[in-house]
């Protein structure tokens, strides 16, 4: 059973630096990403409108690192526990 | 004979310079002698973008609640002076943990130095066609209490008064420009190990500014 739980925390690791590949790559925690539209301004010019929305995107230090060291790390102890009831 | 013939297409090639400079620096609007402008948020917010391109990862911020006055005569664009004050405090990142360090003691440290300035002094070099306006800028840029002298590249559009902008009084103008400055520079440290690291030696500046002629 422990073996089992350590082997989904494993995996769940690697899916949670997975998502972060995925997301950017970013450092920290991106809470608003600045959205760019173009749009034409009262001077008839196509200008770049940037506003900030609601949109979260995984952070290495703040996030992902944690999570998945975390999840790694009850997976060893989970691993450990189970090698030393079997000796 | 062939001296003077040098000489005389020389003076008339200077001449002829100094007139079409002089001439070209000039927009074609009806407002005439030196016109104040001050920003206004009511014809678009004005907002000054900025990006940390460094090699860890690229940072995107704004700087909005951006004030500015300037002196601009459409007949001598040339003689044109101003102020932009961008408040520190207001910087966004997407990081709300991000924002506050940035405004921090060991980044732009808001509480010592709260605003962002340039001063245009005056106008190195100024092409003009019809209602716009390309210059060279010189002023003085101040950032984290330091002042430097830098001259960038702004692109003035004047929109007369009438039908479409009633919304805000008076003519209105567009001042446009990019350029980017070394944190170093700006004796701008961070923590140690950041700059050029996670955050990048230079910011790209890039600012659309939106302003109306004042009496």
């Amino acid at each position: 059973m422990k073996k089992t739980i350590a082997i989904v925390c494993f995996i769940l690791a690697a899916g949670v630096m997975g998502y972060w590949a995925m997301d950017g790559q970013h450092m920290a925690n991106q809470f608003k990403t600045l959205k760019v539209t173009m749009v034409e301004d009262d001077f008839g010019d196509k200008e770049e409108k940037k506003e900030w929305i609601e949109e979260f995107h995984l952070g290495l230090m703040d996030g992902a690192l944690p999570a998945s060291g975390a999840l790694a790390g009850l997976g060893a102890v989970l691993i450990f526990l189970e090698m030393r009831g079997k000796t | 004979m062939n001296r003077n013939k040098f000489i005389l297409g020389s003076l008339t090639l200077a001449v002829a310079t100094l007139v079409a400079g002089t001439a070209f620096a000039q927009l074609t609007v009806k407002a005439k002698g030196p016109q104040k402008v001050a920003l206004s948020d009511a014809i678009r917010a004005n907002q000054i973008s900025w990006l940390s391109d460094a090699p860890v990862e690229k940072i995107k911020g704004t700087a909005p609640n951006v004030k500015g006055n300037f002196v601009m005569d459409p007949a001598n664009m040339k003689a044109m002076t101003g102020l932009i004050t961008v408040p520190v405090k207001g910087m966004k990142t997407g990081n709300p943990i991000r924002d506050h360090h940035l405004a921090g003691k060991s980044w732009l440290d808001a509480r010592k130095f709260p605003n962002i300035t340039f001063k245009i002094t005056k106008i190195a070099a100024a092409r003009v066609s019809g209602k716009k306006a390309n210059v060279k800028a010189v002023g003085v840029f101040t950032c984290h209490g330091v002042s430097k002298t830098i001259t960038v590249p702004v692109e003035i559009s004047w929109k007369e008064a009438g039908a479409k902008t009633k919304r805000v009084a008076g003519d209105w103008v567009k001042i446009k420009t990019a350029f980017a400055i070394k944190l170093a520079d700006y004796k701008v440290a961070g923590k140690a190990g950041n700059i050029g690291r996670e955050v990048g030696d230079t910011i790209q500046i890039n600012a659309t500014l939106y302003g109306h002629t004042v009496r």
